[in-house]
């Protein structure tokens, strides 16, 4: 009945399989290629059905990937995931460290004419600027705003920031966080700064990012879906799915959410907004988990722990401690 | 029900009236509605067939009978047409060879029947994926796990593929297809493993 009878269903499954990779994103892919492609399909039912089939693998694969983002393997894995978080661009020598750091402090100094929002533990702020673009603020985190007529400039001292900036090309948008400086193209974009080390992640739009103050060396221009580590001497950059930096804002929500997180991360991420502390001990730390969480509401948080993972929780001192 | 013919009338009160159906709508019917049923149908064949090796070609059969017939009108009941038309195509096979153990292909109105049943929220389905995703992907030998990574979460071609891994871009492009062939049996569930 199929008259594919010729060929194995599996010989056409591989051919299907070909075909999908070869269409994909990042390949060349021309009309002639198209027309090969639709002559094949239309040899038969077999074919397209096939073909069909393994779309919608890949497509399931890469909205898996997806939601996964970024987050290394099973540690056991090869190196991928070292490869994936370094697809480093070096744009400075560790020699630097001290002026770049050097030259933040200056930007610091400029106290008066800021004026400061800070928000406790727990915290969130939204800041609407008379230009139409909003600044909200995470847990824990201080930000000053320039004074000065006709300036937009952020400083980023503590914590993490989301901005959704209208562009205006007379006025560009500046945030000075971590010795660096992040300068809009008209975008929307994350800020995250913790003990020496910068994050910027990019949902929407272009912001150049500069090399530390004092260096001589062209910003990185950062577009939609990157996302910039950068110490006071160094910046890479890595492309991720859209999901995961949407994932990364679920705290404008309230929530935090996981995908294959260590519990060592997911305690800390936790740590972030409560006073009351978490700590893992043993091997617990690397348990993974996956949800999502309200991230006030640790109770929750432990009790999943608990029952999931199999964890035991004692109390003491004041410290919740998880274990196995 | 002795005849391959017979699935049209079998399903004929299930059938919508209707223009042909465009290749978009077809596919959209197949990947909704049948390709979900492959995990079961592979199970059927299995049981019922000696043969293991013929149960991916007896699949492919029931997916172009089915989308052959889908393409006049669309069954409304996906699930009870695709296993009437794999015990058809069974018969078939066992007529071909003068032996025909009815009982063994009698579990098809169970499955059929089994429209009835609400099938797992959509919503776990989702958050299943992950798990399947990794479980898939630990699944692959290593080169083509990692060559389907840099594709899939780099969006790297093929040339990058090779050169990152040290290797010939028709090499590169094997391991590609090979993981893809894989994942899509073990999404869908033909795989026995």
């Amino acid at each position: 009945m199929s008259d594919a009878a010729e060929n194995s269903a599996q010989d056409i499954q591989m051919e299907a399989s070909r075909w999908v990779i070869a269409r994909r994103a990042g390949e060349e892919w021309s009309a002639d290629d198209q027309a090969r492609l639709e002559s094949w399909l239309d040899q038969s039912t077999a074919h397209r059905v096939a073909f069909w089939r393994a779309d919608q693998a890949w497509n399931r694969t890469f909205r898996a990937a997806a939601l996964k983002g970024f987050a290394p393997q099973t540690p056991s894995r090869s190196n991928l995931g070292s490869m994936f978080r370094f697809m480093a661009l070096r744009v400075a020598a560790s020699l630097i460290v001290i002026a770049g750091l050097g030259a933040a402090g200056a930007y610091l100094m400029r106290g008066p004419e800021y004026a400061t929002y800070r928000t406790p533990i727990g915290g969130r702020e939204t800041l609407t600027l008379s230009d139409g673009s909003q600044i909200e603020l995470n847990t824990n985190t201080v930000l000053r705003f320039s004074r000065r007529a006709g300036q937009r400039e952020v400083i980023l001292d503590r914590g993490e920031a989301y901005f959704q900036v209208k562009h205006d090309p007379a006025h560009p948008f500046v945030v000075l966080a971590g010795g660096r400086r992040i300068t809009d193209i008209g975008t929307k974009f994350l800020v995250r700064g913790e003990s020496g080390r910068l994050e910027v992640a990019l949902l929407e739009g272009r912001v150049l990012l500069s090399a530390p103050h004092g260096i001589d060396a062209p910003s990185a221009d950062l577009t939609a879906g990157n996302v910039a580590v950068a110490t006071a001497s160094d910046t890479s950059i890595t492309k991720h799915p859209l999901q995961s930096l949407r994932d990364a804002l679920s705290w404008r929500d309230g929530m935090l959410v996981f995908h294959h997180t260590t519990l060592a991360q997911a305690v800390a991420e936790f740590n972030r907004y409560n006073r009351t502390k978490l700590t893992v001990a043993g091997a617990a730390a690397a348990l993974t988990i996956d949800g999502k969480f309200a991230a006030r509401d640790i109770e929750a948080f432990t009790e999943t722990a608990e029952d999931v993972l199999r964890l035991t929780v004692t109390r003491e001192n004041g410290q919740t401690i998880l274990s196995r | 029900m002795t005849d391959t013919k017979d699935h049209d009338r079998d399903n004929a009160g299930a059938r919508l009236k209707g223009l042909a159906v465009s290749a978009d709508a077809l596919q959209a019917w197949f990947l909704r509605e049948v390709l979900p049923l492959e995990s079961a149908l592979a199970g059927y064949f299995r049981r019922n067939w000696r043969n293991e090796s013929d149960v991916r070609d007896l699949v492919q059969d029931v997916y172009v009978h089915v989308c052959d017939a889908a393409r006049r009108e669309v069954p409304l009941n996906a699930r009870a047409f695709v296993f009437t038309t794999a015990r058809n195509i069974l018969i078939d096979k066992f007529r071909n060879r003068q032996v025909v153990p009815i009982e063994t292909v009698g579990d098809v109105e169970a499955l059929a029947a089994a429209s009835e049943i609400p099938g797992p929220d959509r919503d776990v389905i989702a958050r299943d994926e992950l798990r399947r995703l990794q479980a898939a992907l630990d699944r692959l030998a290593p080169r083509c796990r990692e060559a389907v990574l840099l594709k899939q979460l780099e969006g790297l071609s093929r040339r990058q593929i090779a050169q990152r891994m040290g290797i010939a871009e028709d090499t590169a492009k094997e391991y590609l297809a090979i993981g893809l062939f894989t994942l899509s049996d073990i999404f869908f569930g033909g795989d026995p493993k």
